[in-house]
């Protein structure tokens, strides 16, 4: 499948991706000073602030205009800019086989993930990628050469899912691993327990990353337009379930609504960037608009 | 309840259609690989017991729904006559009552038009395929069509064509033709409608028509078709008789005309009219001639009748038609009676003397002789011509140039003499039989008792001794009630007690074996209540036996003039009335005329006078038991008609109704409900719509539209319900 991974880079979606560019929404450490802020203020490019001059303080800092003007002695912050490691979690589990279209939600996932990676890369920070289901199944760890964007997409290529989702012990884990800040970007049906999935969302946050949950859904999945006599096959061992669709939709719609209001609402609740994706979206204008947004709320 | 087309009830299999496009729709299944189980689990399990309610209540909506398509289209009726292959095709019988009183009209239309109009909605409101015979009945059954035929259009055409005749009306011998008619028919459905107007004289057998219907009831629906006209008024001349005896000519002739008002009003100022036609006169309905005589009666109560003499003269020997009406009502066939009398200008009597006597004051009809010699008035001839003869030469004599014989005290004669005898009588001569000391009564008893049947009683040993001349016993007054002896009846025309019998013989009236022949009567009996003279008919003939002699020997008879003569008189009255009681039938019988040997095969024309023109029959002189006879269809209408045969003289004979039509009255509510548990029995009206009633009875009442409003609501019902179920839940 090596060969099917110049495929995950939609052409319009990385240009696009590439003129916005991944900006870390929150400060995030990073081991190059570039276009990120660091939450470690010093003298560095951007003001920040003024603080009084106590003694010891380098007078390279001291602001002389200020001392001109009104004669007292302040030194000049500066914010520190940094590179960031941003780690991609693509859910690789059997219900991301679905798709109502060309598009499965797990191909949907990939591309996101490798667009997302080479923009990344492009920009001179960090990536890591992980490929789970109940179980992480393959890591990437960081690396900020964009040409190991070759690795990653074969990497996302080849992967095929098998197992049932298990979304919580991979975030606690990313948790764990990663003490130092950076993003994090889960690419997910989110078809979990949705409790499990935000505690370790929060679990994430507590460690000061930034968590961003792209929520790939099939648009049959949202709207259920199915009807007549419908036996759905259940993925992940699910079993099989017949009934006329059309008669339980509103039912199957409020449960599914309550879910995703619950994922939602839950990711606010800990400044979590959501996005819910349809595969029948356009990648390039998901990303687009989400970069766009990101782009309107990040300060620089 | 039935099924009018019960075959398509097998479309109630049906009801498996939704079943089965059920199971095939469960074939029919999109299957879709899913990842939100866990969200349609829930769904289903929230739903899924609704859902497989809604299902059934839908599944039974639409199962019903064919089953009633089904029930519907196999109409099913309440009381329906519906068999497997629903109404099956019936061979039926309309017998139509065409007795005269059907004539009752209201104006605008007769019994008889409604029951024509029932008829024809009965052979309309018949199930497809089905025969008709159409048969009219009265006192006896008249097939029009006799069988039943599929052409029911010709039917209609035969019932529209009927008429009423002037008969009396007894239904039970034609409800019994007809359903031994329809019994045999192979149909499996029969029906016998009886339409009528349910007057008590049709039903006077009621309970024999009752037995003889529920008897039937199995093998032949009967309905009773009774057609209501509530009028009843009716007036009617119900007798009509020549009272003076003899028809002799040129004498004033009383005739007795009975009214009888069968209405519950009385009436009022009721005018007789007497009319009088002759044979000659054929040229013109008897109805035109002018009236002769008229009397008006003041009032008739209802139910009452009352007599009214009314006098005419004959002109001429022969016949005369004679007519007594009144004026015309609702119900014209009564309305006029006519009777044929025959004008006679001298009755001849051969008098055979048995015992002649040494003076003519001895002889036997000595008597007999002086009687018959005074009937003449002032300047004219005798009336009865009587003509003295002696056993010995009466073989000589051509009886057919007598009306009347009179055997007095003669002892025996030659067989070939009785049977001469016995023809004149049959032809209509009258026998007066005395008896004597010289009669030999075993003779009598076998020749003309035994062997020929002319003698109305067996002649026993005398009883008394005529030389004491003392009274042995007399006649008796009380039970009077023979034409010859009703004179008696008034004291005034003398005592028949003052009689003094001295010597007599024992009459033991015969009872015939043969039904054909008509028993005896007692004209007069004794005290001791045995017969003293009886009467017989025999053939057009009649024959009179005494119980003593014509002569004084054994009673003092013929010295009392007052009972000796009307007796005679009123003997040969009799006898001679006898002799036109063949000209004078009732509708229904059949003319026969005993005629001369000469016109044997000649074609013999009978004219209806009350029809102008109308020609009634037309016939052959036949050969009959060795007699010329003229025998003419059964008379259907009342009045004279006028019989041609070859070049004799023309000969008339009168047509008369039953009184007992006359009368309007219909069965009652308790006859009918009687004749409800036997027959379905319909009131039919002038504008009844007898066909749809029938229509109805036979199909019943249709739930049809029940089952269509069911339908519409279950139909209505059943798509809300689907619409209301697949909504999204």
């Amino acid at each position: 499948m090596a060969e099917a991974a110049p495929n995950l880079l939609d052409p319009q979606a990385v240009s696009e991706a590439e003129s916005l560019g991944m900006q870390a929404r929150s400060v995030v450490e990073g081991y190059l000073a570039g276009n990120h802020k660091s939450p470690f203020r010093g003298f560095s490019v951007e003001f920040t602030q003024h603080r009084e001059y106590v003694p010891g303080d380098d007078l390279r800092h001291l602001d002389w205009k200020v001392l001109g003007k009104s004669d007292r002695y302040y030194i000049k912050q500066y914010e520190q800019e940094t590179n960031f490691v941003c780690h991609i979690l693509v859910d690789g589990s059997e219900s991301m086989k679905y798709g109502s279209g060309k598009v499965t939600k797990l191909a949907y996932a990939k591309q996101m993930a490798a667009v997302l990676a080479y923009v990344i890369l492009g920009e001179r920070d960090a990536v890591s990628l992980t490929l789970f289901d109940n179980d992480v199944k393959h890591y990437i760890p960081r690396t900020g050469n964009l040409a190991s964007i070759h690795n990653i997409m074969t990497t996302l290529a080849n992967f095929q899912p098998t197992q049932a989702t298990s979304i919580a012990p991979v975030l606690h884990q990313i948790a764990r691993t990663n003490p130092r800040k950076g993003i994090v970007i889960l690419i997910s049906d989110c078809f979990d327990d949705e409790q499990a999935i935000l505690d370790g969302i929060q679990h994430l946050r507590f460690g000061g990353h930034e968590v961003i949950v792209f929520q790939v859904l099939d648009h049959n999945e949202i709207d259920f337009p199915f009807k007549g006599n419908v036996e759905f096959i259940g993925y992940e061992g699910t079993g099989r379930q017949t009934t006329r669709p059309n008669e339980i939709r509103k039912s199957y719609l409020a449960a599914i609504n309550a879910f995703i209001d619950t994922i939602k609402f839950g990711c606010e609740k800990n400044k979590v960037h959501y996005v819910q994706v349809t595969t029948q979206h356009p990648l390039h204008e998901t990303l687009t608009g989400y970069l766009a947004f990101r782009k309107r709320t990040t300060t620089k | 309840m039935s099924f009018l087309n019960p075959l398509l009830l097998f479309g109630i299999a049906g009801i498996s259609v939704p079943v089965i496009i059920h199971l095939l729709n469960r074939h029919k299944i999109q299957r879709v690989p899913w990842a939100a189980m866990r969200f349609l689990k829930v769904s289903i399990e929230n739903n899924q017991r609704r859902l497989q309610m809604e299902d059934l209540i839908l599944l039974l909506l639409r199962v019903l729904l064919i089953a009633l398509i089904a029930l519907a289209l196999a109409r099913p009726a309440l009381n329906a006559a519906a068999g497997l292959f629903g109404q099956p095709a019936s061979a039926t019988l309309v017998l139509i009552d065409h007795s005269y009183s059907m004539s009752q009209t209201t104006g605008v239309a007769s019994r008889f038009d409604v029951a024509k109009r029932a008829a024809n909605q009965i052979i309309e409101s018949l199930p497809s395929g089905s025969s008709v015979a159409v048969w009219m009945a009265a006192d006896a059954a008249q097939p029009v069509i006799a069988e039943p035929s599929r052409d029911l259009a010709l039917a209609r055409k035969t019932v529209n064509e009927l008429k009423p005749s002037d008969r009396a009306t007894d239904l039970l011998p034609a409800i019994r033709q007809g359903i031994e008619m329809l019994n045999r028919t192979q149909s499996a459905s029969r029906d016998l409608y009886i339409i009528t107007d349910g007057q008590q004289s049709g039903f006077r057998q009621l309970a024999a028509i009752k037995q003889l219907l529920d008897s039937s009831k199995e093998q032949v629906r009967a309905t009773i078709v009774m057609v209501d006209q509530p009028e009843n008024a009716n007036l009617a001349v119900s007798s009509l008789v020549q009272s003076s005896g003899v028809a002799a000519i040129d004498r004033p002739l009383r005739f007795s005309a009975v009214v009888t008002n069968y209405g519950d009003q009385p009436a009022r100022d009721v005018r007789v009219s007497l009319r009088l036609a002759s044979s000659d006169a054929t040229d013109r309905a008897t109805g035109n001639q002018s009236p002769v005589d008229d009397a008006t009666i003041d009032v008739i109560d209802p139910g009452q009748s009352k007599a009214v003499s009314l006098f005419g003269r004959l002109k001429n020997d022969g016949y005369y038609a004679v007519t007594a009406s009144i004026t015309p009502d609702r119900v014209p066939a009564d309305d006029a009676r006519t009777i044929v009398v025959r004008g006679t200008k001298r009755v001849k009597v051969l008098l055979v003397d048995g015992d002649i006597g040494r003076e003519a004051r001895d002889a036997e009809t000595f008597f007999l002789r002086a009687v018959f010699a005074a009937s003449g008035t002032a300047g004219q001839p005798a009336l009865i011509e009587a003509k003295a003869s002696d056993a010995g030469s009466m073989a000589s004599e051509n009886l057919d140039d007598y009306d009347a014989i009179v055997l007095a005290n003669v002892a025996d004669m030659a067989s070939t003499t009785v049977d001469s005898i016995n023809t004149f009588v049959t032809k209509g001569g009258g026998l007066l039989i005395f008896p004597g000391d010289r009669m030999r009564r075993p003779f009598y008893n076998e020749e003309f008792g035994t062997r020929t049947g002319l003698l109305p009683a067996t002649i026993g040993e005398p009883k008394g001794d005529e030389k004491a001349q003392s009274r042995l016993t007399t006649f008796s007054e009380s039970q009077l009630d023979h034409p010859i002896a009703t004179l008696w009846k008034d004291p005034a025309s003398g005592r028949l007690g003052s009689i003094s019998i001295y010597k007599y013989v024992p009459l033991t009236p015969i009872t015939p074996t043969d039904k054909k022949q008509s028993a005896p009567k007692t004209v007069l009996k004794l005290l001791d209540g045995t017969a003293a003279i009886v009467e017989k008919t025999v053939g057009e003939g009649r024959v009179i036996l005494f119980n003593t002699t014509a002569d004084s020997a054994w009673s003092d008879l013929p010295a009392k003039p007052g009972v000796f003569v009307p007796m005679l008189y009123r003997s040969i009255g009799a006898i001679v009335e006898k002799r036109d009681e063949s000209l004078n039938l009732t509708v229904g019988q059949k003319f026969i005329h005993r005629t001369a040997i000469e016109v044997l095969g000649k074609e013999a024309e009978i004219t209806y006078l009350n029809e102008e023109g109308a020609l009634a029959d037309s016939r052959r002189v036949e050969l009959v038991n060795g007699i010329a006879t003229l025998t003419g269809d059964p008379t259907e209408r009342a009045g004279a008609y006028h019989v041609r045969i070859n070049d004799q003289p023309p000969l008339l004979f009168a047509v008369q109704t039953d009184p007992s039509e006359s009368n309007l009255d219909t069965i009652s509510a308790n006859e009918q409900d009687q004749l409800k548990a036997s027959a379905n029995l319909i009131l039919c009206k002038i504008d009844t719509d007898l066909a749809a009633n029938l229509k109805k009875e036979r199909t019943g009442t249709e739930l049809i539209f029940l089952l269509a409003v069911l339908l519409m609501c279950l139909a209505v019902t059943e798509s809300g319900l689907a619409m209301w179920f697949s909504r999204s839940k």
